[in-house]
């Protein structure tokens, strides 16, 4: 598989704040790759200077190939979904889509013929006519996608093109925007800070914090494997304290907090000294479930927090009494836990990640 | 259980005693505007009204009914010469305004420096500050057979002889688009300012190089500015009076110096139609730039 878009240690500037902060990495050919990230963390920069909008102090920036140092917007294969959608709005939805082709002077039976494919590839053939100020967020949505792919890019860039919708069309919107990436199989370059939706869509996912590409995967991969504190915070959820290294080896490490002392994974730089460990919340297990777990411990139900198809428990574990949450799947066939209670949490060998705290406290 | 029998009865009655009294707070705003106007524009147009069916015969006012005046102002090529005379200066007025006023706004909106668009902004409004008689002397100077103007381009060797540009048409023409540009600009301005810059960035993105963006969505997007700007000048020129009866030299008779003068000779009648006509042809420009806007807005 070919590489459709390259950077090679790319930085920004705006003024004397490091936007973009030497970023590599590669996005294969048709494939979905979301740029992740908290607002600020440089990622819709670095999709603005893939556009063209933007252009790198540092670095190079190849697309097909070909480098775009000195190619202006208009000249790239790529095409772009904004924010706000950015809709003509005093042209109909035909129009819109067809604004693209028309630059081209292409003629007008090929525009009608490309624009009624794309019309159809998002349902809104009878909307054609419609102005986008009758059109709902969603459609707009739709009319957007339509006019950027209608132009068949390399690389269709997308700018958090959901973040506008409530929350049901978002979740239908990514499973439709999944199966038109498929279709077309065009490459998407995805920017978005809502991890849902990356880790729904992505083929592979850069996780993007203060400028910086902290790790680079699979969904899977990061969700399983954080490299680092602020990927496993930022990515699902998960109990973070501080531990005392007493052990590291090969891998693995034993650390301890207050009374609770557990074997984990860790990550480099993790020495015998403080660290932070990670325990996902659905990790923990509870009562029978924790039966043959190599690390089971004492606890007391603090809280419980029951949200339908899952309960989550506020865990006291010894004394300094360490709190963890714990999830647990919900089906009707045990009965809720009682807060008060004391029950026994346990988790596997391979459960714990664990981090070295960081230098600059955050 | 009292307050169950009262609280329904409480309820409605205060419901309308708000209702009833809602109206009362914005007629108090309102009041005086509304006498003013009474007074000093409904009354005189009335009075306007009554004097325009007089006649005027042998230096001297007839109270008698006749439709004399409107029959002259309907048939005699004279008055036609001069409403369509009023009607030239107005349109080549706003044609250069916008052709001036435009490019201005855009490269004031593009510029994006905020002090730089400060200074412009006062330098667009200036021409208002100053008193319109000290404006129309000062430009009859600048504009005269030896003034800087005709100096400078003498001397760049572009004329032999002096450009006839004050006493006639051309010097009027200018002295008003000078004034009334800032009524165009501010428009423009504002609608560009609202525009959202993702918008050109989405037909850069597509394809389209600066023409093209700015034929196909920076214009339609702002012709409503455009539209507005044009049509306050339009009116405004309509009624210009002190600017074409100085710059003009007596050569530009447009209708106001033609009311101007008929008062002066006590012909009421003539004035009073005059006025009616300029009423008339105002508000048609409004009613019909109103209809160019309904076609350039986003539906």
């Amino acid at each position: 598989m070919s590489a459709d878009v390259e950077l090679v240690n790319v930085t920004k500037y705006f003024g004397d704040f490091k936007a973009v902060d030497d970023i590599t990495f590669s996005v294969d050919s048709g494939s979905f790759f979301s740029l992740l990230g908290p607002s600020g963390c440089g990622k819709s920069t670095t999709l603005r200077m893939a556009s063209g909008f933007e252009h790198p102090d540092q670095g190079e920036l190849r697309i097909a190939g070909l480098d775009m140092r000195n190619v202006s917007p208009y000249r790239r294969p790529t095409n772009m979904v904004f924010q706000r959608w950015a809709l003509f709005p005093h042209m109909s939805v035909f129009e819109n889509v067809a604004f693209g082709l028309k630059v081209e002077r292409l003629a007008g039976q090929e525009i009608r013929r490309r624009v009624g494919e794309l019309l159809e590839l998002v349902g809104l053939q009878e909307f054609a006519q419609r102005k986008p100020g009758q059109l709902s967020g969603g459609q707009m949505q739709r009319v957007a996608l339509a006019r950027a792919l209608v132009k068949r890019p390399k690389v269709l860039l997308l700018d958090e093109p959901l973040g506008a919708l409530d929350l049901k069309l978002r979740l239908q919107m990514q499973l439709e925007l999944k199966r038109i990436q498929q279709d077309v199989g065009t490459t998407f370059i995805y920017v978005t800070h809502d991890q849902g939706e990356a880790m729904t869509m992505s083929d592979r996912i850069a996780i993007m914090n203060e400028g910086r590409i902290e790790q680079m995967g699979t969904p899977q991969e990061i969700y399983d494997r954080p490299g680092s504190r602020f990927v496993a915070a930022f990515i699902g959820n998960t109990n973070l304290f501080d531990v005392e290294v007493e052990e590291v080896a090969d891998g693995r490490a034993v650390v301890r907090a207050g009374e609770i002392r557990f074997a984990g994974n860790t990550t480099p730089g993790v020495a015998l000294a403080p660290a932070q460990a990670s325990i996902r919340y659905e990790l923990i297990r509870i009562g029978a479930a924790s039966e043959g777990l190599p690390n089971r411990f004492e606890a007391r139900v603090r809280d419980v927090i029951f949200s339908g198809s899952s309960v989550q428990y506020v865990l006291q574990l010894g004394n300094p009494p360490l709190e963890v949450l714990a999830e647990v799947h919900y089906d009707g066939s045990q009965p809720l836990l009682s807060a008060g209670q004391v029950v026994t949490a346990g988790w596997s060998d391979q459960a714990a990640r664990l981090f070295p705290t960081a230098s600059v406290p955050a | 259980m009292a307050a169950d029998l009262i609280g329904p009865r409480i309820g409605p009655a205060s419901k309308r005693r708000r209702g009833r009294l809602a109206w009362l707070p914005p007629l108090l705003l309102l009041a005086p505007t509304l006498c003013l106007m009474a007074y000093a524009f409904v009354l005189p147009l009335l009075t306007f009204f009554r004097f325009s069916f007089h006649k005027f015969e042998r230096g001297r006012l007839q109270e008698a009914f006749s439709l004399d005046t409107y029959r002259r102002f309907m048939f005699d090529e004279y008055y036609h010469a001069i409403i369509f005379d009023t009607l030239r200066m107005a349109g080549i007025v706003t044609v250069l305004s916008v052709l001036i006023g435009y490019p201005l706004a855009y490269a004031m909106w593009r510029i994006g420096r905020p002090a730089v668009q400060k200074w412009l902004a006062v330098l667009v409004f200036s021409p208002i500050i100053v008193s319109v008689v000290v404006r129309s002397y000062g430009w009859t100077v600048l504009l005269a057979d030896q003034g800087p103007v005709n100096y400078i381009l003498q001397r760049a060797g572009m004329i032999d002889d002096p450009l006839r540009l004050v006493y006639n048409l051309t010097g009027v023409l200018i002295s008003l688009a000078h004034v009334f540009l800032p009524f165009v600009v501010f428009p423009i301005y504002t609608s560009m300012v609202r525009l959202d810059p993702t918008i050109k960035e989405a037909a850069e993105d597509l394809g389209a190089g600066w023409w093209t963006v700015f034929r196909r969505v920076t214009l339609p997007l702002t012709l409503p500015g455009l539209v507005a700007g044009a049509q306050i000048c339009f009116t405004l020129a309509l009624g210009a009076f002190v600017t074409p009866s100085i710059l003009g030299g007596g050569r530009v008779l447009v209708l106001p110096l033609h009311v101007y003068r008929a008062t002066a000779d006590i012909n009421w009648p003539v004035a009073a139609v005059g006025g009616m006509v300029l009423l008339v042809l105002s508000l048609l420009t409004v009613a019909s730039f109103n209809r160019l806007l309904r076609y350039s807005e986003v539906r």
